[in-house]
């Protein structure tokens, strides 16, 4: 079909396996070069098995041979399992068809979208790609750059003067209001069923099954219960400046959570993001401050909400955000980001969570009503906005203001 | 006979669905290889559409299984019909069976209630298509069921034994991308993305679903789509706004668009109260400007 398709120039980085398997027969018979064709996308990270390869050669002899368009949206639909691969593949089959920036493709218009449609993607993961690793480099740029931030601080200073040492009293009333909380936001009963002898369903089938041994008589009912679901906690909690006073307050709520059955991921973000997770397994409070403190320079700098969440978006959403997970995120909602990222971010999350809790600590303050840049954006995308302290009371009717 | 991909794109014209080659490949290689077809893509682009024509291309059954959270096997695959079953052991009574039998006679396949999944591999004559709608609500337990009932077309029910596929239907699966589906459901499927349509597209499905429609309306109210989904909105409208927006229109007598009219019929095309909201506020203007601008292009 295509004799001289072997065409890869000779600067494009491939692994040496692959460059020995390209190198070592160049001829032009079709099934060698799909089968290379499928080495090549599993080099660029597509999962494409033998089984794929099978396929492809399966169809090709009912196309159109004289037609490239049927050809690639063939080898396309076959090879291609997720949006994101959709431009590794067109890009790959280019250079391995067509020869790599050769001008035969570019009269043939395989395309079927321009760049900047795709661009308007609601996934975090096709933006990323879009945008490239340049803009990446920058956001970081700036976050090192003009936004004042912390240093570095030794342990003994950022535990002394922010947290000061957890009294294990207090600790331990947190814990028991968030086992009470946690009952409510981080459970939901479930649509499937267990065998309960008292629970408040009738199970047909056991019912059924049983009254057989009395000649059709149902005796008694056999019963079963909804199971209750648990769901996955994600906390994103802001350490900027402005929440400083909090920060008591915020690392019991935070161990607390992480004690809780169930699997919690939290995050730390001000001017940057950083997932804690890790450092609040340890079982005693101060030990886990203390591994904190190594790790997250940014604490008590300045805020960057949007971005923040857009990192979290790029990196950890796909991971960790489920809908069966209930996202919390802690802060004041101050910052000096613009208020469309974090609408767009925040747009994200909220198609991909279960419910989308705010815990403000100013909603307590008489008066206080979010209006302000990225609280205000912030806004339409919440489930739940409150306070802390009204949470930790249990008012879920009352107190719950929801957005 | 398995038509080409151009017949497969003119006949689902003929059916109503204004169909592009790569749709059409994806159909093409589902006909040939029985390989299960899963389609992404926003809300309202018509990727359920896709397996109605399908059915009617094929003259053949639609079968429809909504996924939602907690969707469990008795309501996707079987259920025993206890009621019926109650009724027949006391027809029962009396009669000389014994235990054994009596049960071998309610668990027969006459008390089943097939489910969609069931009846899709149970339907007689010809494959049917099974559309699974909305794959990413379902729950992850479900989704890896779903991948063993799709790798073997058969099915286990402990009282009756497997029950293997007359014929394998014609599978097709969609997703909104509210969660990311297993690498193990992405490979045994073929995968089509389907994106907004062009200006030119769009006119052509207006003018297709909705007969009788002014030309320069059909014209303004696709231009006022395509511009109005480059807008930041919490939920941008697809094309079945489009149609639905057109099909009012039309009911109002409408031969041309201007700001009473676009704003008498707003909710056919925002469906967020923060869509409408900021968009009479803000950018509304200009587009009605340039959308009013558009003249009749004979």
């Amino acid at each position: 079909m295509c004799p001289d398709l072997l065409t890869i120039p000779g600067d494009w980085p491939l692994s040496p396996g692959y460059r020995n398997l390209v190198e070592r027969r160049r001829d032009g018979d079709l099934s060698q070069n799909m089968v290379r064709f499928c080495a090549l996308l599993r080099e660029r990270g597509l999962r494409v098995g033998i089984a794929e390869a099978v396929d492809a050669l399966r169809i090709l002899p009912h196309l159109d041979i004289e037609d490239w368009r049927e050809f690639y949206l063939v080898l396309r639909t076959l090879f291609v399992c997720r949006y994101e691969e959709l431009t590794v593949f067109d890009a790959n089959f280019h250079m391995f068809w067509t020869g790599w920036g050769g001008i035969e493709h570019k009269s043939l218009q395989l395309f079927d979208k321009p760049p900047e449609q795709a661009r308007a993607l609601p996934n975090p993961k096709a933006v990323r790609e879009k945008q490239g690793a340049a803009e990446l480099e920058d956001g970081d740029g700036d976050t090192h750059g003009d936004v004042p931030m912390a240093l570095y601080s030794p342990e003994e200073i950022l535990v002394g003067r922010l947290f000061g040492r957890i009294d294990e009293d207090e600790l331990r009333d947190m814990q028991a209001g968030v086992k009470r909380l946690g009952r409510w936001i981080a459970t939901k009963p479930g649509r499937r069923t267990r065998i309960a002898p008292k629970g408040h369903l009738v199970d047909l089938r056991r019912s059924m099954r049983r009254s057989l041994g009395f000649g059709g008589e149902i005796l008694a009912l056999a019963r079963k219960r909804r199971r209750l679901r648990r769901l996955r906690l994600v906390l994103l909690l802001d350490v900027s400046r402005s929440m400083d006073v909090y920060s008591q307050l915020l690392l019991k709520l935070i161990y607390s959570l992480h004690s809780l059955r169930g699997r919690t991921e939290s995050f730390v973000f001000g001017t940057d993001l950083k997932r804690v997770t890790p450092s609040f397994r340890s079982s005693n409070i101060n030990t886990a401050l203390g591994n904190l403190s190594h790790q997250v320079p940014f604490w008590s700098g300045g805020t960057r909400i949007g971005h923040a969440f857009r990192l979290f978006n790029r990196k950890y959403s796909d991971k960790v955000l489920t809908n069966r997970t209930v996202l919390i995120v802690l802060s004041d909602g101050l910052d000096t980001d613009a208020s469309d990222l974090v609408a767009d971010e925040m747009a994200l999350m909220r198609q991909k969570v279960a419910r989308l809790i705010w815990l403000n600590p100013l909603a307590d303050t008489p008066g206080y009503e979010p209006l302000a840049g990225s609280m205000a954006a912030a806004l339409p995308y919440i489930d739940v906005f409150t306070s802390l302290d009204q949470l930790l009371l249990g008012r879920k009717d009352a107190a719950l203001r929801t957005a | 006979m398995i038509p080409s991909i151009r017949e497969i794109e003119a006949r689902m014209e003929e059916h109503g669905y204004v169909s592009d080659q790569a749709i059409a490949t994806s159909i093409f290689l589902l006909m040939e290889l029985k390989k299960p077809i899963l389609i992404e893509g926003h809300a309202g682009v018509g990727k359920t559409e896709i397996a109605k024509v399908l059915a009617k291309i094929l003259g053949t059954e639609l079968i429809r299984l909504q996924c939602y959270e907690g969707l469990d096997v008795s309501t996707a695959l079987y259920e025993w019909n206890y009621q019926k079953q109650v009724l027949r052991m006391r027809l029962e009574d009396g009669t000389p069976h014994s235990v054994e039998e009596k049960e071998q006679i309610i668990f027969s396949p006459q008390f089943l209630l097939k489910r969609p999944l069931l009846s899709a591999i149970t339907n007689p004559e010809r494959s049917a298509v099974l559309l699974i709608d909305e794959i990413d609500r379902a729950d992850e337990e479900f989704e890896a069921f779903l991948l063993e009932v799709l790798s073997d077309f058969q099915v286990s029910i402990p009282e009756l034994g497997t029950i293997k596929a007359t014929h394998i239907p014609y599978v097709i699966l969609t997703s909104n991308r509210t969660r990311e589906l297993s690498d193990a459901l992405r490979r045994r499927c073929q995968y089509l993305w389907i994106d907004y349509p062009s200006f030119e597209k769009e006119l052509s499905i207006v003018e297709m679903r909705v007969p009788g429609i002014n030309p320069r309306l059909a014209r303004q109210i696709t231009a006022f789509m395509q511009r109005i989904r480059t807008k930041k909105l919490m939920k941008k409208p697809g094309v079945s706004e489009t149609l639905d927006w057109a099909a009012s229109l039309l009911l109002l007598h409408r031969d041309c668009l201007d700001r009473e009219a676009v704003e008498a019929t707003l909710g056919c095309i925002f469906k967020d109260i923060h869509d409408l909201q900021r968009v009479t506020k803000d950018d509304f203007h200009e587009v009605i400007a340039e959308v009013e601008a558009i003249q009749h292009v004979p």
